[in-house]
C-alpha cells in the first residue's frame, strides 16, 4: 500500500467533471483507491463519493493505493490533479 | 419535492394516476399580456418543471424484487440518455462541454447512489419514486453543508440527475428540443434568463408563459431575440397539450390555439401587413431625432447581445445607451469571463458603436434565478439583496477582472461605464476609489486606458432619485432605470401578476422623481438618459420629452415609433404637457390627461398603439 498527499489545484475543484475524469482514470487500475480528505475516506471510484468529499481548490487530499499496479495507478493520478484536470480557466 | 402529504387513497403517484388529457380539437383563444411584439405559428412544447410531487405507496414484500427492477430499469434508460445527449452535445458544442453528461452517467451507475436506493425500496418496502427521493433529499442535504460556495451549488449535478431518474420511473418523456424539426411554442409556468437563452434559436420561434409582468427577464429577452411573447396567460400549462397548434399574438398579447386553416392564413397576412409597416416606419432611418420646433434629442439602443448591434444600427440608433454585460457571464457560467473575454467585447462593442457612445453597464446579475446560477447566493429577498453594484462590491476580484478590461477597452470608440443599482454618494465614492485604483495598475504595468473616460450611474432607486443632485455632483452621467425606479418606489413586485395593474409609469410620484432627476442633471450640467421601458412607449415619451429628458434608450425596434413621436412634436406643447400633467393627482388622471392632449395636438393614428 502506498499513500501520497496531492493539493487540488484547478480552480473550480472537485466537481463533476473532475472527478469523472479521476474515476475514469482510477478504474483503469486493479489497485483499490482512496481519498481521504480530513477524517473522509471515499472509493476513488465512486465519482459521488468525490463528489461528497467537497475538496475545493486548495484542499489537501491523501490518495492511497493498494495493489499489484498502485504505483502506476498513483502516479497517473498525480498527473491528472496536477494538469488541473485540463480545466479551461 | 416539497410536497409529501399524500391524500389517503393515493396509490400511485399524482401523474401515474392523472387521465391521459383527451386532445381537444376545438379553437380556443386565451388573453394575456403581449410584451414582445410579433406573430408565431407553431406547435406547442410545455416545459414543466420536474418537481412532480412524489407520494410514498407502500408495497407488498412480493413485489419488492419487481420494485427494484424497475428502478434499475429506469437507470438503465436515464444512462443511455445521458450517453446520447453526451455524443449530440460533443458534435455541436466540444468534447470538454459535453463531458459533464459522461459525469451524470456515471453518477447513475454509482452503487454508492444506486444501492442506497435498492436498499431503501427493500428494508422500508416503499415504491422507487419515494426511495429516489429520500435518498436524494439526503445527498443534497450534504451538498448544502459544504463550504466551499461552488462546489455546494455543485448539488444542481446530483439533482439534475435523480430528476432525470424520477422522470423515467414516472414514464415521462423527456423532450429534448434539439431533436425537433418543426417551429415550436414554448410554453411554461415562467422562465428563467438562463431558459430563454437557451431557447434563443430555431426550432423556438415565441414564448408564452403563465407568470411574468411587462418588465421582467422573459420579456426583455424574448424582445432582444425578437420572437413574439405573450406573458400572464392563466394555467397555460394546464389548458395547452404538447404539440398542439398555437398562435402567439404577440401585438394583440393573444394565444390561439388549434387556429382553423383559415385563421392561420389571415395571421401570416397580418405577418406581410405589419412587415410593411415596419418597412414605412424604417424611412425616417436616416433623420434626424428633432422636434418641429427644432428640439434635438438622441435616440440610441439597449441591447444585451452582441448579435443586436445590427438591429441597432437597421433601426436608426444613435449609440449604444445600455449595454447589459451580465450575458457574458451567463453564457460562460459556471466559469467565469476572463479579463481577455470581457475586452474584446467591449472593443469590439465600442469601435462598432464609434463615432457615437456605448455604454456598457457594469455586471447586475439581477434578483432572481441569474444570482444564484453565477454567484451561488440565496436571499429571501434578492430584489432587495446583493444585486447591482452591491453585489460587484462583494465580489471584487470578479468586478476588478471587468473593470480593467473596460478600462482597456476605453481607448476605442467611445466607451462609457455605468453602474447598477447605485443607492448613496458613499457606493459611488468607492467604486471610484477602486477605478483609481485600477488605473495606477494598469499605468505601472504601461497598459493603455483613456483618462477622461466618463463613469455614470443608473438612478434606479428611489433614494439615489431623491439625492440625485448631491450625485450629479460627482457622477458624468446619469441613466434612468424605470422599471427598478417604479417597482422600488411603487412597491410592486414586477413580475407578481396579482399587482402588477399597479405598476404605473405615470404615478404621480414618478413623474416627479424623473422630473429630480433630470433637472439636477441639468444644473450640474451632466448627460440624463433614460434606459428603462418608459422611453419606448409613445405616449410616455411624449411627457418625458416635456420633462426635458433628451436621451432615450430602448429596444432597438422601438427607435422608429419614437423617433415619429419626436418629429411630429412641438417640444413647447410637450412641456406644457408635462407641467400640466405634474398638477394631476393619479395615474389615471394624467394618462387621460396626456391621451387627450396628444388627441388634439399630434397627428390621427400616430400614438393609436399607445392608447
Amino acid at each position: 500500500m502506498i499513500a501520497k498527499d496531492i493539493e487540488i489545484k484547478n480552480k473550480l475543484g472537485l466537481q463533476a467533471r473532475a472527478a469523472a475524469k479521476l474515476v475514469h482514470t482510477a478504474a483503469r487500475f486493479k489497485s483499490s483507491i482512496k481519498i481521504k480528505k480530513g477524517d473522509e475516506e471515499v472509493d476513488g471510484k465512486s465519482i459521488l463519493g468525490i463528489l461528497l468529499l467537497a475538496a475545493g481548490r486548495g484542499a489537501m487530499i491523501t490518495v492511497r493505493a493498494n495493489g499489484e499496479d498502485e504505483q502506476a495507478a498513483l502516479e497517473d493520478i498525480q498527473k491528472l490533479i496536477d494538469a488541473k484536470f485540463d480545466e479551461v480557466e | 419535492m416539497s410536497s409529501r402529504l399524500a391524500p389517503a387513497n393515493a396509490m400511485l403517484t399524482d401523474r401515474a394516476t392523472r387521465p391521459p388529457v383527451p386532445t381537444r380539437k376545438d379553437v380556443r383563444t386565451y388573453k394575456g399580456f403581449g410584451v414582445s411584439p410579433g406573430i408565431a405559428i407553431g406547435r406547442a412544447v410545455i416545459i414543466e418543471r420536474r418537481e412532480a410531487s412524489v407520494f410514498r405507496v407502500p408495497i407488498r414484500e412480493e413485489d419488492v424484487s419487481s420494485e427494484v427492477n424497475r428502478f434499475l430499469e429506469s437507470l438503465e434508460k436515464t444512462r443511455e440518455e445521458l450517453l446520447e445527449l453526451k455524443q449530440k452535445v460533443s458534435r455541436s458544442m466540444g468534447d470538454e462541454y459535453a463531458s459533464i453528461f459522461e459525469a451524470h452517467a456515471m453518477i447513475v451507475r454509482d452503487p454508492s447512489f444506486t444501492d442506497k436506493v435498492i436498499q431503501k425500496i427493500e428494508s422500508e418496502q416503499v415504491n422507487a419514486e419515494w426511495a429516489l427521493a429520500e435518498v436524494q433529499e439526503e445527498l443534497q442535504a450534504r451538498f448544502q453543508s459544504f463550504d466551499d460556495e461552488y462546489l455546494r451549488e455543485r448539488v444542481a449535478d446530483v439533482k439534475d440527475v435523480a430528476d432525470r431518474v424520477q422522470t423515467n420511473l414516472q414514464g415521462i418523456a423527456h423532450h429534448e428540443l434539439s431533436e425537433i424539426t418543426h417551429d415550436v411554442i414554448i410554453l411554461a409556468d415562467d422562465l428563467t434568463p438562463s431558459d430563454t437563452i437557451h431557447f434563443n434559436r430555431r426550432p423556438v420561434i415565441g414564448f408564452a408563459t403563465e407568470a411574468g409582468g411587462r418588465t421582467s427577464h422573459t420579456s426583455i429577452i424574448a424582445k432582444s431575440l425578437f420572437m413574439p411573447a405573450v406573458i400572464g396567460v392563466p394555467r397555460l400549462t394546464k389548458m395547452i397539450d404538447n404539440d398542439e397548434m398555437v398562435i402567439v399574438d404577440g401585438y394583440e398579447g393573444t394565444l390561439i390555439v388549434n387556429p382553423t386553416q383559415a385563421m392561420i392564413a389571415e395571421y401570416q397576412s397580418r405577418v406581410l401587413r405589419h412587415e410593411e409597416a415596419e418597412r414605412r416606419l424604417l424611412e425616417n432611418r436616416a433623420e434626424p431625432a428633432v422636434t418641429k420646433d427644432n428640439h434635438r434629442i438622441a435616440l440610441q439602443a439597449n441591447i444585451e447581445l452582441v448579435e443586436e448591434l445590427k438591429d441597432a444600427i437597421r433601426f436608426g440608433a444613435e449609440g449604444i445607451g445600455l449595454y447589459r454585460s451580465e450575458f457574458l457571464y451567463i453564457s460562460k457560467s459556471p466559469l467565469l469571463p476572463t479579463e481577455e473575454e470581457h475586452f474584446q467585447l467591449y472593443r469590439s462593442l465600442a469601435e462598432a458603436t464609434a463615432p457615437h457612445e456605448c455604454v456598457i453597464r457594469t455586471f447586475d446579475l439581477g434578483g432572481r434565478k441569474l444570482a444564484r446560477e453565477v454567484i451561488g447566493s440565496k436571499e429571501d429577498n434578492p430584489v432587495l439583496g446583493l444585486r447591482g453594484l452591491r453585489l460587484c462590491m462583494k465580489h471584487v476580484d470578479m468586478f476588478k477582472t471587468q473593470l480593467r478590461a473596460l478600462l482597456r477597452a476605453s481607448v476605442f470608440g467611445n466607451l462609457k461605464i455605468m453602474f447598477p443599482l447605485v443607492s448613496g454618494v458613499q457606493e459611488l465614492r468607492q467604486v471610484k476609489t477602486l477605478v483609481r485604483e485600477i488605473r495606477r495598475e494598469l499605468d505601472e504595468q504601461g497598459i493603455a486606458h483613456n483618462p477622461n473616460l466618463k463613469i455614470g450611474i443608473m438612478i434606479e432607486v428611489p433614494s439615489a432619485a431623491m439625492i440625485a443632485d448631491i450625485l450629479a455632483e460627482e457622477s458624468d452621467f446619469f441613466s434612468i432605470g424605470t422599471n427598478d425606479l417604479i417597482q422600488y418606489s411603487l412597491a410592486i413586485d414586477r413580475s407578481n401578476e396579482n399587482v402588477s395593474y399597479l405598476y404605473e409609469p405615470l404615478h404621480p410620484a414618478l413623474l416627479r422623481l424623473i422630473k429630480g432627476v433630470i433637472d439636477a442633471g441639468k444644473h450640474a450640467g451632466i448627460p440624463v438618459s433614460m434606459c428603462g421601458e418608459m422611453a419606448s412607449d409613445p405616449l410616455y415619451a411624449v411627457v418625458l420629452l416635456g420633462l426635458g429628458l433628451e436621451i432615450f434608450s430602448m429596444n432597438p425596434s422601438s427607435i422608429p415609433v419614437i423617433k415619429n413621436i419626436v418629429r411630429s412634436a412641438r417640444y413647447r406643447d410637450c412641456r406644457r404637457i408635462a407641467e400640466l400633467a405634474l398638477l394631476k393627482k393619479t395615474a389615471q388622471e394624467i394618462e387621460e390627461f396626456v391621451i387627450e392632449s396628444v388627441a388634439t395636438r399630434f397627428p390621427e393614428g400616430l400614438i393609436s398603439k399607445a392608447i
